[in-house]
């Protein structure tokens, strides 16, 4: 018997194996590898010969022709004036630390409120993390509404969905810090829920089977997470957007 | 063929029409012949195509210059064909229409007629399966099978991690292999 599974000798036949020599050795060592392989290779080879339409002569200048008036139209491409190396992922990394920061601070300095105020009012901090975590209710509860509805009789391709809960993960607990250090503890409840269904989530198989998908329905139900995610985000985005100050609210003010 | 696209992505972002028409020439048939696996009908991939370029065109601000042209490329492209897949899918549920294939077999140089049949049957068959993976499966499938990429180039085009892009393309070999094994062991 041998280790080598078929996705190896897939990997092998493109040429992408990490161990060829091994593979090669072992193929001709075990009939019954050759055989597999053999397999594989036939059907493989086969796929290789169905053709597909080829572009027309002149494909380039033919459809040039069709795409300058709407190049034209689209008028000169924008300037990225934050430089050519400047790279995004990090942007987002460094606006998601400033909010952290800005929740710390906040959390540290929020000293009794100012008695003047009357009127519930956010410091800037406080609205940025609620425009920020509002955002990524909407995007959650995108992917809670694919995980309720989709087919669930068949296997499914998950990877994008895997993907998205890892990111969205990643997010959550940050934004759950800095709720938690503003003292948004409604907030910080639904976050702490959601992290478990999205590490569910993220680490289905990428091929999801109907029962694997039941049970993460079930979490869904039970939580009654989409719904605790609508209210939730429903109720941040109603907030004033007016009457910023400067200081924290006052501990009665908080899950406003 | 790459060497140049640098310089030509620069001009185009600086608004020279001329140098994103050579961009256009250089990549419009490898993309053409990507997408036209992909989607499966010519018309469709034609749509693919000015679709991708269009967007290239609008996006050059966003292109990475450490990147390649032709990757990034093939990126959007691929976007915009999962796209029209899953829209003909959706149209195709609510009214069926007939398929027009467009996948044929290659013919050998002097093919009996048993032969051509069953070169027949095994086009018909990876055309369904092809039809059968999600959009996804496909296009890893078509880029490794068909295009040549690699692994960690597909990876990059499709945003995958690599080893969830070789799972892609192993699970649309496993449905081919389902598909095929009878035909193939007739024919050996």
């Amino acid at each position: 018997m041998t280790d080598i599974d078929d996705r190896e000798l897939m990997l092998h036949y493109y040429g992408e194996s990490e161990r060829p020599t091994e593979i090669d050795r072992e193929l001709e060592r075990s009939a019954e590898l050759r055989e597999r392989y053999r397999e594989l290779e036939s059907v493989l080879d086969a796929a290789a010969v169905v053709a597909a339409p080829e572009p027309e002569l002149e494909y380039g200048s033919r459809l040039w022709r069709k795409l300058e008036p709407r190049i034209a139209a689209a008028g000169r491409p924008r300037r990225d004036w934050l430089g050519p190396f400047f790279d995004r992922r990090w942007a987002a990394a460094a606006a998601a630390l400033l909010l952290l920061a800005i929740g710390v601070l906040a959390g540290r300095f929020s000293a009794p409120p100012a008695p003047e105020v009357t009127a519930p009012a956010m410091t800037a901090g406080q609205q940025i993390l609620r425009n920020t975590v509002a955002g990524h209710l909407q995007r959650t509860e995108i992917l809670l509404r694919e995980l309720a509805n989709g087919p669930s009789d068949v296997e499914l391709d998950f990877t994008v969905e895997r993907e998205l809960a890892a990111e969205l993960n990643r997010a959550n607990r940050l934004y759950r810090q800095a709720a938690r250090n503003q003292g948004h503890r409604r907030t910080v409840a639904l976050l702490d829920d959601l992290e478990l269904l999205l590490l569910e989530v993220a680490h289905a198989s990428d091929l999801i089977s109907p029962q694997e998908l039941a049970n993460i329905r079930r979490r869904l139900d039970e939580g009654d997470l989409l719904f605790k995610v609508q209210v939730v985000g429903a109720s941040l985005r109603r907030l004033p957007e007016a009457g910023i100050r400067t200081s924290a609210p006052s501990p009665t003010e908080k899950d406003a | 063929m790459e060497e140049r696209d640098p310089e030509l992505v620069e001009r185009a972002r600086d608004g020279d029409a001329l140098a994103f028409k050579e961009l256009v020439e250089r990549h419009g048939e490898t993309v053409f012949r990507a997408a036209v696996r992909v989607t499966g009908n010519r018309e469709a991939a034609e749509d693919v195509v000015q679709e991708a370029f269009l967007k290239a065109y609008r996006q050059l601000h966003r292109f990475d210059r450490r990147a390649r042209f032709g990757t990034w490329l093939y990126r959007i492209a691929m976007n915009c064909a999962i796209d029209q897949i899953r829209k003909e899918k959706r149209r195709a549920k609510s009214a069926p229409v007939a398929h027009v294939p467009s996948l044929e077999p290659i013919a050998s140089a002097s093919p009996g007629p048993e032969r051509l049949a069953r070169s027949a049957e095994i086009g018909a068959a990876v055309r369904e399966v092809l039809d059968e993976l999600s959009p996804r499966e496909r296009a890893a499938f078509v880029l490794r099978h068909y295009q040549g990429c690699s692994i960690a180039e597909i990876a990059e085009i499709l945003g995958l991690r690599t080893n969830a892009c070789k799972s892609t393309i192993f699970r649309a070999v496993q449905k081919l292999r389902v598909a095929l094994r009878p035909l193939v062991e007739e024919t050996s």
